[in-house]
């Protein structure tokens, strides 16, 4: 295969490569990695490249597909990750430098179910400090950069999971999500992403911001790559004691295309107020498209979505803020100005506002289903209410308007991680500017087979996800 | 070091920090922990949290046709 056409492999597509013989493991992870020491550095999407590792990860796939071995379903496949995965022996500092040096005492149970599926782990990616940044801002690592316009935001938390799949790095990365950070970079890089329902995918192994909020999903080009991953990863795991013993569904058996008699609830009520009008045109025609393949809009109330933000923000600050004490106190200097202060206010509510915002998470949650959901299967919305900000708009000028731009950044994303539903992140479009505009599917707990079912058929009519942007000539590929 | 935090109700108020940083802290956390304060005023009685903890234990029975008792250690 030639480079050319490699890159226009979806994830899917890059395993049945490899299943079918068109290419080998070691052929592609030695495309993949020098794309990320070359593109992947440019864009600081990368923290760490494991080449040899990698490299005999390769070689040991091919000899167990020629010795006619089992192939799971990622055979071959490069993929690399949020680093915040711990990869026992390897690195894994969070972003930080608090924690640069730490050595992972384990592998995550995420990227060992991975490996049990035949991936190649090529290393760890950007993300912003601590996962506290819905930008990708890295005060001591620098911004990961978008590679559709290096003056806008990447989105974040897993910043160098969408930069990695948006510039055709890897194949597919997983990423973490506790107010919005699997769906921000998604969105901001023209990527798919999906946050699974709370406890899906086990987070052992993972460094946490918030237990009571951190999902594990995966990033990739679609809605059926991102099936496959989900389908890889969602397992019982008696490590972590709140993951769910449900077996996972045959998510990539859903994908038919047929939207017939599905019920997509449009709101009419916050997620549909101030939105950008380049943005809701985009949405309209998501609709269309979605309609035209047999789904029913259904327009639907919403809860006091105020009061269930607030219920998150407060519950992911106090959470960072137990689990930063230590370091907050000795070494203050050591954060960011902008993740500091997000810390600090973890510090400023009581136990008992703690303690009610966790009680009154299960009646939100099933008010919310309730309103929500009881005419409906699913619900479509803007993942960004806005267009993609610059960098300079997240950083620079007076510190209300920066957290004004920050907040809208979260408005349809932060309280979804509250009522511990799944939401999907899908390409929807380009604004007049060039940057990805997307929809966000939200599904009642545990329903992820219809999101992707619903996001697959959208995109067996449309073709953002697969735009890819135009980044400078590569040089010629060595061979491996 | 500083001595342990004790406060009940503001655990920066025992920090070290400059009044600006403190100040900062609760003016960012002050209208998120009035919202939360009037809203369980409202909706949580004591009966509510036996009522919400019962109900995501039934549900994650449900969920997972799981034996309560073993899944819980014999306590419920």
């Amino acid at each position: 295969m030639t480079a050319g056409s490699i890159e226009s492999l979806d994830l899917v597509g890059a395993a049945d490569a490899v299943a079918g013989g068109q290419i080998s493991a070691r052929e592609l992870t030695a495309w993949a990695l020098q794309r990320l020491e070359t593109t992947g550095r440019r864009l600081n999407a990368v923290f760490r490249i494991d080449h040899a590792p990698a490299m005999e990860r390769a070689a040991a796939l091919d000899d167990l597909q020629a010795a006619g071995g089992p192939l799971g379903p990622l055979h071959g496949v490069p993929l690399a990750h949020k680093d915040l995965f711990g990869v026992a022996g390897r690195e894994c500092h969070g972003g930080s430098i608090i924690l640069r040096g730490n050595v992972a005492p384990r592998t995550a149970f995420a990227i060992e179910q991975l490996d049990a599926a035949g991936q190649v782990n090529l290393g760890s990616l950007h993300m912003a400090e601590f996962a506290l940044s819905p930008t990708g801002y890295n005060g001591h690592y620098g911004h990961g950069l978008n590679p559709w316009s290096e003056v806008h935001a990447c989105g974040g938390s897993s910043s160098g999971s969408g930069i990695a799949v948006a510039a055709r790095l890897v194949f597919g990365a997983l990423g973490s999500d506790t107010g919005g950070s699997i769906r921000h970079p998604a969105a901001m890089c023209g990527v798919t992403g999906l946050k699974p329902t709370a406890r899906r995918v086990s987070v052992a192994g993972v460094l946490p911001l918030s237990h009571s909020l951190d999902c594990v999903g995966p990033l990739a080009q679609s809605a059926r790559d991102c099936a496959r991953l989900l389908r890889s990863i969602a397992r019982p795991d008696a490590a972590d004691g709140l993951c769910t013993r449900l077996p996972a569904d045959d998510y990539e058996a859903a994908l038919d295309g047929d939207l017939r008699g599905l019920r997509i609830g449009v709101p009419q009520a916050y997620y549909c107020v101030d939105v950008d009008a380049e943005v809701a045109d985009a949405l309209q025609a998501s609709l269309d498209v979605l309609r035209a393949r047999g789904g029913v809009l259904v327009d639907v109330g919403v809860p006091d979505m105020a009061l269930i933000n607030a219920m998150a923000q407060l519950v992911m600050q106090v959470e960072a803020a137990t689990l930063h004490r230590r370091w907050i106190e000795s070494r203050p200097q050591d954060y960011a100005a902008q993740v500091r202060q997000r810390i600090d206010t973890g510090f400023a509510y009581s136990a008992v506002r703690y303690a009610e915002a966790l009680s009154l998470r299960m009646r939100l949650a099933q008010q919310y289903v309730a309103t929500c959901f009881a005419g409906c299967d699913v619900l479509h919305m803007p993942t960004l209410v806005a267009q993609v900000p610059t960098i300079a708009e997240t950083t620079e000028g007076d510190s209300g308007s920066v957290q004004q731009t920050l907040a809208r950044v979260t408005a349809n994303t932060r309280g979804i991680n509250y009522l511990g539903l799944p939401a999907l992140s899908v390409p929807a479009g380009f604004s007049r500017a060039g940057l990805p505009m997307a929809f966000q599917l939200v599904g009642r707990p545990f329903d992820e087979a219809k999101l992707l079912k619903t996001a697959d058929a959208y995109q067996r009519d449309t073709a953002w996800h697969r735009r890819c942007p135009t980044l400078p000539a590569l040089p010629a590929m060595t061979a491996p | 070091m500083h001595a342990p935090v004790v406060s009940l109700s503001t655990n920066v108020e025992a920090t070290p920090w400059s009044a600006e940083r403190l100040a900062t802290a609760q003016a960012l956390a002050a209208p998120i922990d009035q919202r939360i304060a009037q809203a369980a005023l409202v909706m949580l009685t004591l009966d509510d949290h036996v009522a919400a903890h019962a109900a995501w234990s039934d549900a994650q029975a449900a969920l997972e046709g799981d034996d309560r008792t073993a899944r819980h250690g014999g306590t419920t």
